[in-house]
């Protein structure tokens, strides 16, 4: 393929997905009152539920300094992650009456779950600046190493969203475990609890834990005004390519076959 | 759906492809074939998956959609695909649009392609007509600058400019398939594929559709490959085509032929071999004369009969018998009741007279009128209708009866007060409709009263005693020995009666066992009976519909012809039908087809004419 013809073909996959999402962004906020208001309450109301149930009832937060900024930060990276990849899961088999009708690129499906997240973090990130306005902290220069850790959850998302879709087109079962697994996977990364409450063997376990490395991270530049070392960002572009490697290899083996399946 | 379906290509003898084509090819399909593996497509789970793996069935079930299909289309064909449902048609599209790969060969596409599978696809309903038109023509491929200068037509052509805000699940089904097909055909493409799209929508659109697809094909020199079973459409569009039937190729040429093959052979069942035989004869190069055929139709059974009393120019004040059309049987005997009194035989409604029945009735101003059935076949009212219909008050003669067999005596008794029966009779039982009519001819020139059965092995006691006393010297019994006892016939043959059972192997058969015997002048003849019916004239009447042919033996009786019977969509019955024809070397010079074009098409009518042209060489 000619370098003008990829160039074109890039242009008509960009503009395809950019109308699957504002598609599923109009399809998401029609006939609510408050609209796109919601996400931005949604990860502040989830954000107190949290705040009042640890820090009073389970009585764990109060080691936390600014525990409700620790939650949500957490929390909306962790939902990043959780909705772009269930999102994409499915959307092979939701677009199926088209896949069988027109020649379309299959990978734009997960591809536009994913993006379509962002948008959706990109106005929860307005919770976050209330919360730093209430919790008056002060914002850093670090803040600005906030895209590279979307790149790396962008990458890391969609190769586990390529994945999950293929896998989701041959065996159902897929669509059933992934939320058992992403609420184990809720649990085992330190959303809601500090990380040294945890016993040695698993706080040495996290290291394996892409998620725990990103909320880190996101911490990091936001919290406590520190930039992640050389080191940390190495491990976190490396996971972050692997699985992009791997979601898109078994994608593109298995994508001819969709079409007898879904 | 046609349990054996025939799938050996047929090729045209003289098949002239004008190999020196020099436009460039568009579509190149070679030796495609798409194989699906129906065990493994159902395994949507893993425990499935595991149950077929150790039962080891993973791979066994294979499903040919297509098998080795190779075709061309060049640059300006309107390359049609025909088949019947299931055949592989849109699988086959679907290839070609780059959906799905096929299994083995190739299919090599020259230039961008517009497809219209399935209008529709992508359409969100929730969103409004404009978010829709944007969505869809992106997933189509077009830029957004391209949807926006287009907007305006698109929103003309789908004449949707009132409602272009409103969600799409309120759009009305026509409404969605009209902005569907004007996104589609916005754009020149090179190569259109349009699969059934032509069928939805109502007749407006569709014409609509159609010339937007002309204009594409002769203003842009669009390609277009077309999927449908509407052969009409096929055949005015296209100007080649593809017949594919269970993924195989049966014929490839000009629309023209492969539509007229399509017609005659698609979907009908049949021998391979009947197959083969009507093929050959719809392609025989022979010029059919006029007036070899001809048609007598009607709106029903009522404007056959009556088209069919008028065709036989009885006197005007002849006695006229209207009999229940709805009712076979007491037709068949009423048939040897109006030869007996040179009567028309005409039909009616049980509670109205048939419009067609009474312009005829005030035509022929009987005298006479007799009636055949009681009150809850004919009522009174109808008997009313049809007294005022006659210009002058005929005398009303009913004879009744509630069963078959008690209206057969009762026509026998009372054509013997007027007139003489013949003295071959036939027995018969309630349903045997075909064959009496095959015999009608004969019934009428001979006079033969026939006598139905009450039910199997019973027969009513007068006509009982009438055949025991050897009233008739021959007897026809139709119907095997479960029907009417062999004991019965004997103490018959002791009295005087000769029998004759008749029984054939099929009703088409039968149709001919009744032909030769009834017929002076066929090869075979070794019947006794000198008979003025020949093979000369002979009426066609479907022998799945028999109710068209019910008062047509006495046309046949007074035109001496005898009746074919066939039945177009069972090719074993068209091939039987020829081979008879030609069997008669040149006796057969006329053809009548009872029920015009709903049930013989021109080209049913076209090959036995042709076998009729070929068999007098």
């Amino acid at each position: 393929m000619t370098q003008a013809s990829a160039i074109s073909e890039f242009k008509r996959n960009w503009f395809t997905i950019s109308s699957l999402v504002s598609k599923d962004f109009k399809l998401k906020y029609r006939r609510s009152i408050l609209g796109v208001l919601w996400s931005v309450l949604n990860p502040l109301l989830m954000m107190c539920v949290l705040a009042v149930v640890f820090s009073n009832v389970l009585k764990f937060g109060g080691d936390v300094e600014n525990f409700p900024m620790y939650l949500i930060l957490g929390n909306i990276l962790f939902a990043l992650m959780a909705d772009s990849t269930s999102g994409a899961m499915g959307s092979i088999l939701e677009s199926a009456p088209l896949i069988k009708k027109i020649r379309v690129s299959k990978m734009i499906f997960p591809l536009e779950k994913v993006l379509f997240q962002l948008v959706n973090f990109a106005i929860s990130l307005i919770a976050v600046v209330i919360v730093m306005l209430v919790f008056r902290i002060p914002p850093t220069v670090n803040l600005l190493a906030l895209p590279i850790l979307l790149i790396f959850m962008m990458l890391f998302c969609a190769g586990l969203g390529m994945l999950l879709s293929a896998l989701a087109v041959f065996f159902r079962d897929v669509c059933h475990l992934w939320g058992v697994v992403i609420t184990a996977w809720t649990y085992a990364t330190p959303l809601f609890y500090p990380i040294n409450m945890l016993p040695d063997w698993m706080q040495s376990a996290e290291t394996f834990n892409p998620m725990y490395h990103y909320v880190t991270y996101f911490r990091d530049i936001a919290m406590y005004n520190m930039l992640p070392g050389l080191k940390e960002q190495f491990i976190c572009l490396g996971m972050a390519l692997a699985t992009f490697a791997i979601g898109f290899a078994v994608f593109k083996a298995t994508e001819k076959k969709f079409i007898l399946y879904v | 759906m046609p349990e054996n379906v025939n799938t050996s290509p047929l090729v045209l003898n003289a098949n002239p492809d004008p190999e020196d084509d020099t436009r460039p090819t568009m579509v190149a399909v070679e030796h495609v074939s798409m194989v699906f593996n129906m065990a493994s497509e159902q395994l949507n789970s893993l425990k499935e998956y595991a149950i077929a793996l150790a039962r080891r069935e993973l791979m066994f079930k294979e499903f040919r959609a297509l098998d080795d299909i190779s075709f061309e289309v060049k640059k300006g064909d309107v390359f049609g695909i025909l088949g019947t449902n299931g055949s592989g048609k849109s699988t086959m599209l679907k290839i070609i649009a780059g959906v799905l790969e096929p299994t083995t060969g190739k299919c090599a596409i020259n230039g961008n392609i517009a497809p219209l599978i399935e209008l529709g696809a992508g359409f969100d309903m929730e969103l409004t007509a404009r978010e829709n038109i944007y969505l869809n023509g992106a997933l189509l491929g077009y830029s957004r600058k391209f949807i926006k200068q287009h907007f305006d037509e698109i929103v003309e052509f789908a004449e949707i400019e009132k409602f272009l805000d409103m969600p799409m699940k309120n759009y009305s089904s026509g409404m969605v398939a009209r902005i569907a097909f004007a996104i589609a055909t916005v754009i020149v493409p090179e190569i259109l594929i349009v699969d059934e799209v032509l069928s939805v929508g109502d007749f407006m659109f569709q014409q609509k559709c159609e010339r937007r697809i002309t204009q594409l094909i002769k203003d842009h020199d669009v390609t277009v490959l077309i999927v449908s079973h509407n052969n009409a459409q096929i055949e005015r569009l296209c100007n080649k085509a593809i017949w594919i039937e269970k993924g195989h190729t049966r014929m490839i040429g000009s629309a023209q032929n492969v539509c007229r093959t399509y017609r005659v052979l698609g979907g009908h069942v049949g021998s391979a071999k009947a197959e083969r035989h009507v093929f050959e004869m719809l392609n025989e190069k022979i010029e059919v004369s006029d007036g070899i055929a001809d048609v007598i139709a009607g709106e029903s059974r009522y404007g056959i009969a009556a088209k069919l009393a008028a065709e036989c120019k009885f006197p005007q004040g002849s006695p006229v018998i209207i009999a229940p059309g709805e009712l076979a049987s007491p037709c068949m005997s009423a048939t040897a009741l109006a030869s007996l009194m040179n009567a028309p035989l005409l039909l009616t409604k049980p509670d109205m007279l048939p419009d067609a029945t009474l312009q005829e009735l005030n035509r022929l101003a009987p005298h006479r009128i007799v009636f055949i059935g009681s009150e809850t076949v004919i009522s009174s009212s109808v008997v009313k209708a049809a007294a005022n219909a006659c210009p002058k008050r005929p005398e009303i003669i009913r004879l009744e009866g509630d069963t078959a067999s008690q209206l057969s005596w009762e026509m026998y008794s009372f054509g013997k007060e007027g007139g003489a029966w013949g003295d071959t009779a036939f027995i018969t039982y309630d349903g045997c409709t075909a064959d009496l009519i095959s015999f009608s001819p004969y019934i009428f020139q001979k006079k033969c009263p026939v006598f139905f059965l009450i039910e199997d092995g019973v027969i009513n006691e007068r006509t009982r005693e009438a055949l025991e006393k050897g009233v008739f010297s021959h007897l026809y019994v139709l119907g095997g020995s479960q029907r009417v006892s062999d004991e019965f016939l004997e103490r018959c043959r002791r009295a005087g009666t000769e029998f004759e059972r008749i029984i054939g192997d099929g009703p088409y058969h039968a149709n001919e066992l009744i032909n030769d015997k009834i017929t002076s002048n066929t090869p075979s003849n070794q019947s006794s009976v000198k008979s003025p019916i020949t093979v000369e004239r002979l009426i066609v009447s479907s022998a799945w519909m028999p109710f068209d042919a019910l008062t047509a033996g006495v046309y046949a009786g007074k035109t001496h012809s005898a009746f074919l019977l066939e039945d177009p969509q069972d090719l074993d019955s068209v091939s039987h039908a020829l081979s008879y024809i030609e069997k008669q070397q040149g006796a057969v010079r006329h053809l009548t087809f009872l029920g015009g074009s709903t049930h013989f098409s021109s080209l049913d009518q076209l090959i036995l004419s042709k076998a009729v042209m070929r068999a007098e060489r």
